[in-house]
């Protein structure tokens, strides 16, 4: 596949290795040319220097490619195959719903009347019972894993709706794992709408070492125009208050994730987020589009096109503007150079992927993280709908409903193994799921060619400028993103 | 004007004075100098370069690098994704597990390591210790057998003392390893072994023989040969190929530049794999864990101070926890990047170290003396005439 960075300079993304490089027409001619189009090449061209340099270096990478054609995942999977992978490999997180109830009404929420296909919210809360259990079950099988991955730290997320709404659960579940796992050090977090905080809540979860994770979506008129209190009123100064006294406390214990769409404006994010008052930047994400959206149909295509006009206005600012400095200017750096380090980066190059659970796109095995819902019910992952349940608290994980699921995943992939990006897809569950059902990527999958060489010229155009900012931040971004475990599970 | 950029696959690595270029495809590891190394530091940000500059023209040759009329980004080549490797949790891999289940042995070898001599290849050579300590049970090598298979352990490596003076054990401890473990590794001096025994083993394990001289030596097994680090340099010809030569000396001085020990010759070609590897790991310990037959939990059978517990009180998972005093944290993550003049150096990223003799030779685990390069100058010490 050929893209264009902003330069115009051509690249080859060479599927079967995982990177691109610079490509022009004698080299274009040399990838697809069979041996004797390769003859008349050679009696062709004039520039017998670059003819050969070009030949030897692709004869170079033939050497290291890793199987062509379609590669074939480890499957069927049963039951007893799911056990030792997640003993090994999962538990990284068990996230609890101790609420599904919410004194906002912000209006992309994945729980609100714009997605048919996931729940509303309702006053149901995760009792005391239900939460030890669930968390005995993860620690049990925590403590059984260590033998097999003695790296890994247990976390507890927890998650609403409004998690403070039920913070006496929050508070009592805290000292129950402290006293009764008393040789386990564990990591807390959890995202909050910000509006509930008060001084006394500020202090459990800082003595107890919580990671929280506010949603703020920008400045006051952006944030206000979503993130809203029945009835319409906004937000903004209840969050920013409640927020900036924990800053205070301790600023390095908290974070923002924010939510834009196509009416917003990236300068004005950037200028907020840039500022020290404001917690530091960490996901950003688009309203999930999935699970019978209807939050797009507002938008017009002037809308959509006159956003990506002034993205494209934001991207070419940020360039002249000094971009290594994440301070000056904390939501570009997020979005495109973080980004941009992720598109890179995130993708597994040479590696063969012939019988991997998942050869083709980035789904984690069910079980990596636990989602229990206010009834014990175990789910595939907090952002999937709740038509995927993979066992509860009285049973445990259903191991042969996950084998299931994953091999039923897997014959969904149908035209992954075709596909000129597979080895750069890091799509999960959530571009697939129905309800019940999974799409198949042939459906799915239609404009991704085109989004992939959008982000890629999008890459490449930075590291033209700027070769050694995408590495830089690269450990840092997700050593302090996972090491934190948010709950919206990065 | 032009530009140069070098290919994906092929990385350059700035030292203190000079740079090299490594070409992780070829396996060539080009030193440059100041000179040279200025150059390639400009081209790879994107710095105009002159078409007809001949160092430049000769990488192009060479399928190093290239020229392009405008900057362009190159993506390098690498192994897997280095987000997923930074991100927390994932298992350890351990690559080989070395277990001493013996250490008793009537031989006196003059290099055997209860003398207090170093060897370069000491970690796969027989040696018995002067040291306290309960000899670690039949049921605790099983049960640690057990504990490696859980942790993925890909080989163990046998070794004593004398393995065959308890016959039973040994044959014992290696049918439970060779069930658990995909490879079995033996190691023992070649006068211990019988034909008999032989025959047994050659069936079920990979053996690594000691052996004090050469002849009859055949092809069926590898060997390791020590010598006086004093008479090595004499050491010429061709060595077969299943010979390993073990240096052997109680000091290592004086330093002789040019011998193997510290001469370029220890710096080897490199690849994508050994390359990845080395920017992070040490190129020795890392991936390698030693239980010693007191069950002393260490980092090489060569380091005896260093030990990290004792397994006869301790799960062996609970040497690999996210703790600072993990086998990890302390020894496998001990990267060249964080040793002494090491860390200046362009060859870091292909260089072999041996932290047992440079420990004990030093008493420092960061210091390196064992090496005739100067990375601030550039210069290689020279043999003298």
């Amino acid at each position: 596949m050929e893209f264009e960075s902003l330069s115009g300079n051509t690249y080859y993304y060479d599927n079967q290795i995982g990177i691109a490089f610079p490509s022009n027409p004698l080299m274009k001619k040399l990838i697809s040319a069979n041996p004797r189009q390769m003859e008349e090449i050679a009696a062709t061209e004039k520039n017998k220097e670059d003819l050969l340099f070009y030949s030897r270096f692709l004869e170079k990478l033939n050497r290291i490619r890793p199987k062509q054609g379609g590669v074939k995942p480890r499957s069927p999977l049963k039951a007893d195959d799911i056990r030792p992978l997640i003993i090994r490999e999962g538990l990284q997180q068990i996230i609890l719903g101790v609420t599904e109830n919410c004194n906002m009404r912000c209006r992309y929420c994945i729980y609100s009347e714009a997605y048919s296909l996931s729940r509303n919210r309702t006053t149901k809360k995760m009792d005391l019972p239900t939460a030890k259990m669930a968390l005995d079950y993860y620690v049990s099988l925590f403590l059984e894993g260590l033998e097999y991955n003695p790296t890994r730290l247990p976390s507890v997320a927890f998650y609403g709706g409004e998690p403070l709404m039920n913070f006496d659960l929050i508070k009592k579940c805290v000292k129950y794992l402290e006293t009764t796992y008393p040789e386990l050090v564990f990591r807390f977090s959890f995202t909050t709408n910000g509006t509930l905080l008060t001084e006394e809540k500020d202090d459990f979860l800082l003595e107890h070492g919580f990671f929280v994770n506010f949603s703020i979506d920008g400045p006051e008129e952006e944030h206000n125009r979503k993130r809203v209190y029945p009835g319409d009123k906004g937000s903004f100064s209840d969050v920013m208050k409640n927020a900036q006294r924990f800053m205070k406390k301790k600023s390095d214990r908290c974070g923002a994730m924010c939510v834009y769409d196509y009416k917003t404006n990236p300068f004005d994010l950037d200028a907020f987020f840039s500022t020290p008052d404001v917690p530091r930047l960490g996901n950003i994400t688009f309203p999930n589009d999935r699970n019978g959206c209807t939050y797009y149909d507002q938008f017009s295509r002037e809308d959509i096109a006159a956003f990506r006009k002034t993205m494209t206005e934001a991207f070419s600012y940020y360039l002249e503007n000094d971009p290594y400095d994440e301070n000056a200017h904390a939501f570009f750096y997020r979005i495109f150079a973080e980004s941009a380090s992720r598109i890179l980066y995130s993708p597994s190059v040479l590696n063969s992927r012939e019988g991997m659970v998942f050869p083709y796109s980035g789904p984690c095995i069910p079980g990596k993280k636990i989602f229990v819902d206010c009834t014990g019910k175990f789910h595939l992952c907090e952002r999937v709908n709740e038509y995927f349940p993979i066992g509860n608290v009285r049973t445990g994980l259903d191991f042969e409903n996950i084998a299931n699921l994953i091999n039923r995943y897997n014959e969904h992939l149908d035209s992954c193994g075709s596909c000129s990006i597979n080895r750069a897809c890091v799509k999960c569950y959530t571009s697939f799921t129905l309800d019940g059902l999974f799409e198949n990527t042939s459906t799915v999958c239609k404009s991704d060619e085109n989004q992939k060489k959008i982000e890629l010229s999008r890459v490449f155009s930075i590291g033209e400028t700027f070769p050694d900012l995408l590495n830089i931040k690269v450990k840092d971004h997700y050593t302090w993103l996972s090491g934190e475990s948010s709950a919206s599970g990065d | 004007m032009m530009y140069f950029r070098l290919n994906p696959e092929c990385y350059y690595i700035k030292g203190a004075k000079n740079g090299a270029i490594y070409d992780l495809i070829e396996g060539n590891v080009y030193a440059l100098t100041s000179d040279e190394s200025r150059m390639i530091e400009a081209c790879e940000k994107n710095g105009e370069a002159d078409p007809q500059d001949p160092f430049l023209r000769d990488l192009k040759h060479r399928v190093v690098g290239n020229f392009y009329p405008t900057k362009v980004f190159i993506e390098k080549i690498r192994l897997g994704s280095p987000i997923a490797e930074y991100q927390e949790g994932n298992p350890p891999v351990i690559s080989v597990a070395v277990l001493e289940i013996g250490n008793e042995c009537d031989r006196s070898c003059w290099y055997c390591g209860q003398s207090g001599i170093s060897r370069s290849r000491g970690c796969l050579g027989c040696n018995i210790w002067a040291e306290d300590g309960t000899p670690v049970g039949m049921d605790r090598w099983k049960e640690l057998i057990d504990e490696l298979s859980r942790l993925h352990c890909m080989s163990i490596l046998v070794k004593g003392g004398d393995l065959t003076r308890d016959w039973e054990k040994t044959r014992e401890i290696l049918e439970y390893a060779t069930e658990h473990c995909k490879k079995v590794i033996l190691i023992g001096h070649r006068e211990h072994f019988s034909e008999d025994k032989l025959a047994y083993l050659e069936n079920k394990v990979t053996l690594i023989l000691q052996t004090d001289d050469l002849s009859g030596i055949g092809d069926r097994h590898s060997y390791l040969f020590p010598v006086d680090y004093a008479k090595s340099p004499e050491l010429s010809g061709d060595l077969p190929k299943n010979v390993m030569i073990d240096m052997v000396s109680r000091t290592f001085t004086p330093l002789q530049p040019g011998s193997p020990l510290n001469a370029k010759k220890k710096i080897p070609r490199t690849n994508l794999f050994t390359f990845t590897h080395h920017n992070r790991l040490h190129p020795c310990l890392a991936n390698s864990v030693t239980i010693a037959w007191n069950g002393e939990v260490l980092p090489c059978p060569m380091m005896r101070d260093h030990s990290l517990g004792n397994i006869n009180n301790r799960k062996l998972w609970t040497f690999f926890r996210n703790t600072e005093d993990s086998i990890q944290k302390k020894y496998w993550n001990l990267s060249l990047n964080d040793l002494d003049k090491c860390s200046a150096c362009e060859f870091r990223y292909s260089c072999s170290d041996c932290r047992a003799l440079e420990t004990a030779k030093t008493g420092d685990l960061k210091r390196k003396v064992l090496c005739d390069y100067d990375p601030s100058e550039g210069t290689w010490q020279q043999p003298a005439a």
